[in-house]
Parts: C-alpha cells; structure tokens; sequence
C-alpha cells in the first residue's frame, strides 16, 4: 500500500510522477530514523512525498 | 591525533577519530543536537549544515575533510541575518511538523537565499529535493522560502 501524504494538502499533486524518480525510490527504501516515516513503517504503509509533487 | 574544526565562528579541538562522520563529531562530542542523523547515507538531508556558506551534509564525509572550512549548524544560524529571517519565517507558516527534518530545511533554505534573493517555486523545489520530510510539510516550507525572500 502506498500512502502520498501530500495528497491531503496538495490535490493538483500528479500521481503518476511518483514512480518515476530513482532517487526516490532509492530514498524511500532507506532506513532513516524520522520519527514519521517510522511511524507510517510500522503500519505497513509507504509514503511517498517528495517536492516536485507539491502543487502550485 | 588531534582535529580543529571552525564551528559556530570558534575554532573547536575534536579528539574523535578524523575518519568519524561530521555528524557524529557535532552531536557526540561539541554537543550540538540541531543536526539530526537521519539516514546516515546522505539521502535524507536532515544533518545538513551550512559549509563555507553551502548546505553540505555531514552524515558520511569524515570530520577531518572539514578542517580549515567555515562549518555553521542550525546552532549557529540565529548569528547570521539570513538564518534570522528562515526561522522566522518558518515559524510564521508552522513549517515544522515532527521536526526531524527541519534543522536541514533552515540550512538549506538558508543557503539557497544566500545564493538567490528571491528564487521562484521550482528553484526552491530543485534546491529542497536532497531533503526528505515525511510530515508533509512541504507547501509550508515552500510558503516559508516566499515569506523570507520577501516575495509575498
């Protein structure tokens, strides 16, 4: 399950650009210790937030 | 073997090992805890610190390849007027969600408006893509970046 947090604040937010970043799917699979990110982890759920899909 | 380091405009003796990460060196032993370890592989952008008036980040190059450079935390970024103006703005737009990111983001924006006075979204966008932020705070960081650079 993939959950796009900038959805909530952003509906003109692509989401098809979200596959298309290797960077991102590089980062996203990276252990990090933000609490948030963590958080989502622990539920099972992907986020996938990064700049370019923010609107305006 | 000894280190010394320019943080914070004082010159600072490290007795870490020269190969331990910058991170490390600033968090565990000067003690200043405003740069996160994130990742520790330089994707999150959360132990970002400004060097030589750049953002750098410090989770995986060794202390000693700062040696004799201007290293500035988000510690000391409250000195410069830059750094003033990106935490006040900041704070006005609630940009801060759980705050693991955001001693990185005010580094970063710190050096994109030290760069350019008044960047435009996709340059901010461009200059912020290194920094991972799982809140969701982005259109605030971004309003932010327009309320310190004076565009709004």
């Amino acid at each position: 399950m993939t959950a796009t947090a900038i959805d909530l604040l952003s509906p003109s937010v692509d989401p098809n650009k979200s596959a298309l970043g290797i960077r991102r799917v590089v980062t996203r699979n990276v252990e990090c210790c933000c609490p948030v990110m963590n958080l989502f982890r622990s539920a099972g759920v992907q986020v996938d937030v990064a700049w370019e899909m923010v609107g305006g | 073997m000894s280190l010394t380091l320019r943080i914070n405009g004082e010159d600072r003796s490290i007795l870490s090992d020269p190969e331990t990460p910058l991170v490390y060196v600033l968090r565990n032993e000067l003690k200043l805890k405003g740069s996160k370890l994130g990742c520790g592989l330089e994707q999150c952008g959360s132990c970002a610190v400004l060097v030589d008036g750049k953002a750098e980040l410090s989770c995986v190059s060794p202390a000693a390849t700062f040696e004799g450079r201007d290293i500035v935390t988000i510690e000391g970024l409250a000195a410069t007027e830059i750094g003033r103006r990106v935490q006040a703005a900041f704070v006005e737009t609630n940009a801060a969600q759980c705050g693991y990111c955001t001693a990185g983001l005010v580094v970063a924006v710190s050096s994109l408006l030290a760069e350019n006075e008044s960047p435009d979204r996709d340059a901010a966008k461009a200059a912020l893509d290194p920094h991972l932020c799982r809140c969701g705070a982005h259109p605030h960081v971004l309003r932010a970046i327009e309320i310190a650079s004076g565009r709004s």
